[in-house]
């Protein structure tokens, strides 16, 4: 089963690559299932191997069961109280998303680059990634905090549909508490709306694809640990 | 604690009633921080201070170290009380004179003796709860976490409180309600699902509102009484009262526990609204002649819900709990009521998000008070 699960983000990327990348959305996340296995089970080596997923839910991660490459196992993913292990965190690792006043519509033009993300994702599958949420101060600090929880939902939800297994991706709002622009005009809070990414990379395991592909890293700069 | 001893005790005063003007009052023979504590708490419960020959109400007498006197009299001289308080700080001590002032004269109870929460931006990227007397002075940090903290929120018993922490556990940082208990300064995380977690409006029978999105939308749930999150890591025993893409926040119990009110969009249009403790329909609670209502919070009587309206900036506004036609009362936000159901705490940017300060709202009266500033940025004030 959880093999099953991985070998649907292979398949959603060799659909991806098929049909190209532009509002491919829908189509993939209407591909039944069953069939994606099967596609999947083929594989097409642009993925590093097959690895298992962690349960989407909760708990302790698969072990694998894939026979693409060496056996590579993804953590438990996000939890409830924290992650396993040691990570390093990378802010800034794609560039951010912005939205318009008081909404969490992704914007169209962003679509190709949340689908990159995606991509990067599916072929780093022990890499974990966390959607922060952020807001200007035009709305009182309680609305702030659920506009930008929302922000992130809507990115999450457009990067799970990409195929990402929901357990590898957190949300996290930060409402109108830590502005990229200090100031109170135009520009700066049309700055200060945004989604960031910040992912999550394990220490002790190997970043890239176990088939030793190496995948490209989209502006991956060093990382700055949250305070 | 002070003692106050009474040898008369409104033999004849003529007691106002819950009167919509400000009720002219001297003060007289106090010095010092005594004498401006009294006119400030005189004033935000709906006095104003004036000479003795305009005034309804003269309070008179004398303040040493540990001791303060006190003869009320009104401007047909007859007697209130004559009072003597000793054994706490000068401000104690006043603020004791200042409630059975307004007792005498309005009948009401003081709320001099209160206390609040706030959050206060301390450093960059900082921020911390404090608790503090309810003008402001005597400030006590009850957080060291140099994280982001919002949303402090008093238990019913007034024993502890929840807020809302970006606290690191096991290496990830994410929003946390923490319970804190003031009487042994133990803190526990209340609420730590995946997403956000935030809320912590605990209702008089023990029930806490939380706002979560463990379940892909932020929705309003409810932990019954003695839940505890580490024995429900999977929220098995919250009880969800929404379901819905929209915005939730600032949870709001009536008095009697029996709904919740929150806001929420309804059509894309700001809202307020309110669900059965046990669940059930959502219901709207009418906002006429406001714009964009957030931030409801009901009054401890049960007749009003006060909110932030944002309309250019922001306002603080008032409805009866029904719904109905709001008034607006002045710019601010955050707003938050005391025990006595008249005044409303609540901030208002002096420059900028970070530069927010508190002032406490006489609704009757609309009269408003500014608090002393602080150091950083205050926010979210609860009232005791």
């Amino acid at each position: 089963m959880q093999g099953a699960t991985y070998l649907k983000t292979l398949a959603v990327v060799a659909a991806l690559a098929a049909i190209g990348c532009k509002s491919a959305t829908t189509d993939v996340t209407n591909i039944p299932g069953k069939t994606l296995a099967t596609n999947g089970g083929n594989g097409n080596g642009n993925t590093g191997g097959t690895g298992g997923t962690g349960n989407p839910d909760l708990g302790p991660g698969g072990t694998g069961g894939g026979t693409g490459g060496p056996e590579i196992t993804p953590g438990p993913g996000f939890g409830p109280l924290g992650l396993p292990g040691e990570h390093e965190i990378v802010r800034d690792a794609f560039r951010k998303i912005h939205f318009a006043y008081d909404s969490a519509e992704l914007p169209p033009e962003d679509l190709p680059h949340i689908t990159k993300v995606a991509e990067y994702l599916v072929q780093n599958p022990q890499h974990l990634l966390e959607v922060e949420g952020h807001c200007d101060e035009r709305g009182t600090e309680d609305y702030n905090l659920s506009l930008g929880e929302r922000r992130a939902q809507a990115i999450a939800q457009a990067l799970s549909e990409l195929g990402v297994t929901a357990n590898r991706l957190a949300t996290k709002s930060m409402g109108e508490k830590m502005p990229v622009v200090q100031g109170s005009d135009k520009e700066s809070f049309a700055a200060n709306r945004r989604g960031e990414f910040v992912l999550y990379v394990p220490l002790a395991a190997p970043a890239n694809g176990a088939n030793g592909a190496t995948p490209q890293r989209i502006n991956l700069t060093p990382g700055v640990a949250t305070p | 604690m002070f003692v106050m001893t009474a040898s008369t005790w409104a033999a004849g005063l003529q007691v106002q009633g819950n009167v919509g003007k400000l009720i002219p009052v001297a003060i007289k023979g106090y010095t010092g921080e005594v004498a401006k504590v009294l006119a400030f708490d005189l004033q935000v419960m709906g006095c104003k201070m004036v000479p003795e020959a305009d005034a309804s109400y003269v309070l008179e007498g004398k303040n040493g170290a540990e001791n303060l006197t006190g003869i009320l009299r009104d401007n047909a001289s007859n007697f209130g009380f004559n009072l003597n308080i000793n054994g706490a700080a000068p401000r104690v001590l006043a603020h004791a004179l200042s409630n059975a002032t307004i007792k005498a004269i309005t009948g009401q109870n003081g709320i001099a003796h209160t206390r609040i929460l706030f959050t206060m931006k301390t450093a960059a990227r900082e921020w911390e709860v404090f608790q503090s007397d309810f003008d402001g002075h005597n400030p006590v940090a009850l957080t060291n976490d140099k994280s982001i903290v919002q949303n402090p929120m008093w238990m019913p018993n007034h024993g502890g409180l929840f807020y809302t922490s970006w606290m690191t556990i096991g290496g990830l940082q994410n929003t946390t309600v923490v319970k804190h208990n003031l009487q042994t300064g133990k803190r526990e995380v209340f609420s730590r699902y995946k997403g956000l977690n935030t809320g912590g409006a605990m209702a008089p029978n023990g029930t806490v509102a939380l706002i979560l999105s463990k379940n892909k939308s932020t929705d309003v749930y409810l932990a019954p009484p003695k839940w505890e999150f580490l024995k429900d890591i999977k929220g098995e025993n919250l009880i969800r009262l929404t379901r819905a893409r929209e915005e939730k926040s600032s949870p709001t119990w009536s008095p009697d526990g029996q709904w919740l009110c929150f806001h929420t969009l309804i059509g894309g249009k700001h809202s307020l609204v309110k669900i059965p403790a046990g669940g059930g329909q959502m219901v709207s609670i009418p906002t006429k002649g406001a714009f964009r209502p957030t931030q409801p919070s009901w009054s401890p009587d049960g007749k009003w819900i006060a909110f932030t309206q944002q309309r250019g900036g922001f306002q603080i506004g008032v409805v009866p709990a029904a719904g109905g036609n709001a008034k607006i009362y002045c710019e601010g936000e955050d707003p938050a009521w005391a025990s006595n159901s008249r005044n409303i705490i609540f901030t208002r940017r002096a420059g900028g998000v970070n530069k927010k300060r508190m002032a406490i709202l006489d609704v009757p009266t609309e009269q408003v008070k500014m608090l002393p500033a602080f150091t950083g940025g205050v926010g979210q004030p609860a009232w005791q």
